[in-house]
């Protein structure tokens, strides 16, 4: 395989890069809806968590991994709680699913530290943008604006 | 979008629903402060309809939850501002965001059906929340249960062991 030029290099970064920021901002913004579990969101946020790291879009920092520790130790105390339940289905879904969003947490967190600025820009506005669309399209709900809608 | 005349939206349970939006709101707010950017006209369209939102989730938890940020918020902008302008212009937003409020509540009262929902809603405790089988008789009984399992019974078990009224009303009203 012929190597990229420094230049094309470069080019190919860039557009994975505004890629990747594009899909972190749908993925925050998808987070407005919530009724079908899983939600949209959470098989974006698990894509991502797979495709960011590689992309370099993310730092991580020592600090982190001390978070990532102090969650770990609750999924562990939560995997020995599961062993003694009355439904141990339950409890391991549960716990399950916390340990995806304390990764999820850390993936996040290592985006925002690579650029805080500009990232945690990104990620607060994808946010106001779901919460504004969740609030529009619950008023058209509630107050029936539009026929059908409030179910 | 609602439950039991409470607001969800996209969302399944209004308490998840309302608290989801108090952070969003306090960021936007933030950044009409701040003011510097050229789509800052356009962030003036979300607060009214988040507001709004938060106010009809009727979660007792989100609207405390927006109460304490935004007192905690304007506090500290307040007082970090470097100039007396910066602090008149937040005063006049804060004045803006209570006259717009108040217009808000006076006319969705007028909804047929909202205002009952407000007076129902008014007191700080409801009726699932009290007596042996409401929330926090529930809480007393897990009290108890705490002390027998000293490893805990795993996540998400509450539920099959408390087979009482509580068995689906906190996954509801979880306010």
């Amino acid at each position: 395989m012929r190597a990229l030029t420094p230049k094309a290099y470069d080019h190919s970064q860039r557009l994975l890069e505004r890629w990747a920021r594009g899909f972190m901002w749908l993925t925050v913004a998808m987070g407005a809806i919530v009724l079908p579990e899983p939600a949209p969101a959470d098989l974006f946020m698990l894509i991502l968590m797979l495709v960011l790291p590689p992309t370099g879009l993310v730092r991580f920092e020592p600090v982190l991994g001390g978070l990532l520790a102090m969650l770990l130790v609750t999924g562990a105390a939560a995997l020995l709680g599961a062993s003694m339940a009355f439904e141990i289905g339950l409890a391991i879904a549960h716990t399950a699913i916390s340990l995806y969003l304390y990764l999820a947490t850390i993936v996040v967190a290592a985006f925002i530290a690579k650029r805080p600025r500009a990232h945690a820009g990104l990620v607060l506005n994808a946010y106001l943008c779901a919460a504004t669309l969740a609030a529009v399209a619950w008023i058209v709900g509630y107050f029936d604006l539009l026929p059908g809608a409030r179910s | 979008m609602t439950r039991y005349g409470r607001a969800t939206g996209l969302f399944k349970d209004p308490n998840v629903f309302g608290r989801f939006l108090v952070a969003a709101m306090l960021y936007v707010l933030s950044r009409l402060v701040a003011g510097s950017s050229r789509r800052t006209p356009l962030l003036f369209l979300a607060p009214p309809p988040l507001a709004l939102a938060v106010l009809l989730s009727f979660s007792r938890g989100a609207r405390l939850c927006a109460g304490v940020g935004l007192a905690l918020y304007v506090a500290l902008e307040f007082f970090a501002a470097t100039s007396n302008r910066a602090r008149g212009k937040l005063v006049g937003l804060v004045g803006l965001a209570a006259l717009g409020g108040g217009a808000l509540v006076v006319v969705t009262l007028q909804v047929d059906g909202v205002g009952q929902l407000f007076e129902e809603r008014a007191a700080l405790t409801h009726n699932y929340d009290e007596g042996p089988e409401g929330r926090f008789g529930g809480q007393e009984k897990a009290a108890g249960l705490v002390l027998q399992h000293a490893l805990g019974i795993g996540a998400n078990n509450s539920l099959p062991t408390f087979i009482t009224r509580s068995r689906t009303i906190p996954t509801l009203f979880y306010s």
